[in-house]
């Protein structure tokens, strides 16, 4: 598959007409944006035991700051890939990534990623208010660090289990700890890589609102990763396809949904179903190419 | 009732009766002539020998010298093992760089390097060291080792994305994560050392429990050789146990460290 695959893709779906579907299509090359994300002509292959293998190709994508864009794909299509190179975790074997004008050569001051797995990133020998401090120590003083572990555990709403243990908590709990633990740190830019893929789907609606609370509150970018084209659409402003093998990005669509969402009402607006028809139909495209 | 049911239980009672089941075996195995040894003593006797030893001072004496050597070889070993191990498992070149001599070294037994250690330097606590050294470093070095290697590779990339440095990480993530592996394996080093201590003192060192045993031994004594021979195996045991329980205050509540002492 080829970058003029992923362009005929577009293509197609700019016959319905552009504008309306709110389809937006990232310049290829072009001025650096000062603000935000931007990745050009993004290419990652990977030493393995059959030789090299290439991820990613001729990704292109521009973020602007205090947006939330959702990365939908199936499984293979390079989507923890990409969101490594995004946290500074993997340098891109070509092309540029770039935050806030500034080429990514590991992770930047300001950025913090969430994993998918959080029982393994979580410290198992540290309460949740000393995990929530880990990225603190060394920045500030004492009372500087409770007062935001503090804040940080009360905006995931685990406030009252400061003293517990990780591992004495449910799933969701400790996924909420990952992400308090990333938000003390004040943020511009959060990245989660799948990170309501294990849980129940009762325990997933409320995370979801939540982060979407806590996004209103603190003004961060937050990309995230999911196999979940509903969630993608729910929580994001702008959604992204990853396809192929190599992946790269044949179709980016603005959501165009209003806010605060709904979980009820915001998934029974006609443009919510629209953009999930399309991206249904996209991926199936893809997949059968 | 219920107090005496579980001092009962932590104490293991029904493990106790299997002990002084054999102990009175033995002594009825003697006195009804079940089996004839020349030099094979009653329990009675040996306890009369221990009485002996622990009444003129010389056990203690004794076991002063071993527990002290003992516990420097090891205090070495563990200070080797753990700087060492740290190293082979954090920085690939040198494990590649030490990881055949390790394998070799590791499979010479201590016992078989006596002779030459008193060659070189004569009948001494030094000779005993050395040898104790030589065999309580594996223990420790293997958990250390194992212990940086299981460290899930996620957790390196928490403290990258957290922006801790590397000296954060090494403090914060990676020691934290080896200290119940280096707990384990204290405890191995521990109980090596002392047995390879004793073994040097019955065949270099004429002082400590080892020199007592062969000179019990020599002087035809089997009821001392006997008496303290048992007190190695109590001494063994009581050091396991308080190495347990000392993990066990360290760490309270630790999952990686459940089980019976």
């Amino acid at each position: 598959m080829t970058n003029s695959a992923g362009t005929a893709a577009a293509t197609h779906q700019s016959a319905g007409g552009r504008e309306e579907l709110g389809i937006t299509h990232v310049p290829a090359s072009g001025r650096a944006p000062a603000d935000g994300y931007l990745l050009q002509e993004v290419g990652v292959t990977l030493p393995t035991a059959k030789g090299p293998l290439s991820i990613l190709r001729d990704v292109n994508l521009h973020v602007p700051q205090g947006q939330i864009l959702g990365i939908v794909g199936r499984s293979g299509t390079g989507k923890t890939t990409l969101l490594r190179v995004l946290g500074g975790l993997l340098r891109p074997t070509t092309g540029r990534a770039m935050v806030d004008g500034v080429e990514i050569t590991g992770p930047p001051e300001q950025v913090v990623t969430v994993f998918q797995d959080y029982a393994s990133a979580l410290l198992p020998w540290r309460s949740l208010e000393r995990n929530v401090a880990l990225p603190l120590e060394r920045r500030m003083g004492r009372p500087e660090r409770n007062e935001r572990v503090r804040e940080a555990l009360a905006m995931v709403g685990l406030e009252s289990r400061a003293k517990d243990y990780p591992w004495r908590l449910s799933g969701g709990m400790q996924q909420r700890v990952q992400i308090a633990r990333a938000l003390a740190l004040r943020p511009r830019v959060l990245l989660m890589d799948e990170p309501f893929g294990a849980l129940d789907a009762m325990t997933k609606a409320t995370l979801q609102d939540q982060l979407l609370t806590v996004q209103r509150e603190t003004g961060a970018t937050i990309i995230f990763i999911t196999h979940d084209i509903e969630e993608a659409i729910y929580l994001g402003d702008r959604v992204a396809l990853i396809a192929g093998s190599p992946g790269h990005i044949p179709l980016e669509i603005t959501t165009d949904l209003d806010r605060p969402r709904n979980q009820v009402e915001t998934r029974e607006l006609a443009r919510y179903l629209e953009v999930r028809h399309q991206l249904h139909a996209a991926l199936a495209a893809e997949h059968n190419k | 009732m219920t107090a005496f049911r579980n001092l009962a239980h932590r104490l293991n009672l029904s493990g106790w009766v299997l002990v002084v089941m054999l102990v009175l075996a033995w002594q009825f195995a003697i006195v009804w002539k079940i089996v004839e040894f020349d030099y094979l003593p009653k329990p009675t006797e040996v306890l009369h020998a221990l009485g002996e030893v622990i009444s003129d001072g010389t056990l203690f004496s004794q076991m002063g010298h071993t527990l002290t050597t003992a516990a420097i070889a090891s205090v070495i070993a563990v200070a080797l093992g753990v700087g060492l191990g740290a190293l082979m498992g954090l920085v690939r070149p040198v494990a590649n760089f030490t990881g055949a001599s390790v394998d070799f070294l590791r499979s010479i037994p201590a016992v078989s390097l006596m002779p030459v250690v008193l060659l070189l330097l004569g009948p001494a606590v030094k000779s005993e060291v050395v040898v104790g050294v030589f065999a309580g470093v594996w223990p420790i070095l293997l958990n250390t080792i194992g212990g940086v290697q299981a460290i899930n590779p996620r957790l390196h990339e928490v403290g990258r994305v957290l922006h801790l440095g590397r000296l954060q990480r090494t403090f914060k993530i990676v020691i934290p994560s080896i200290v119940p592996s280096i707990l384990v394996g204290v405890r191995l080093t521990v109980v090596t050392c002392l047995v390879v201590v004793i073994i040097a003192e019955i065949m270099m060192n004429p002082e400590g429990l080892g020199w007592a045993l062969t000179t019990a031994q020599k002087s035809l004594r089997p009821d001392l050789l006997f008496a303290y021979a048992i007190v190695t195996g109590v001494l063994g045991y009581l050091i396991n146990l308080i190495l347990v329980l000392a993990v066990r205050a360290c760490m309270p509540g630790s999952p990686a460290l459940k089980g019976r002492v």
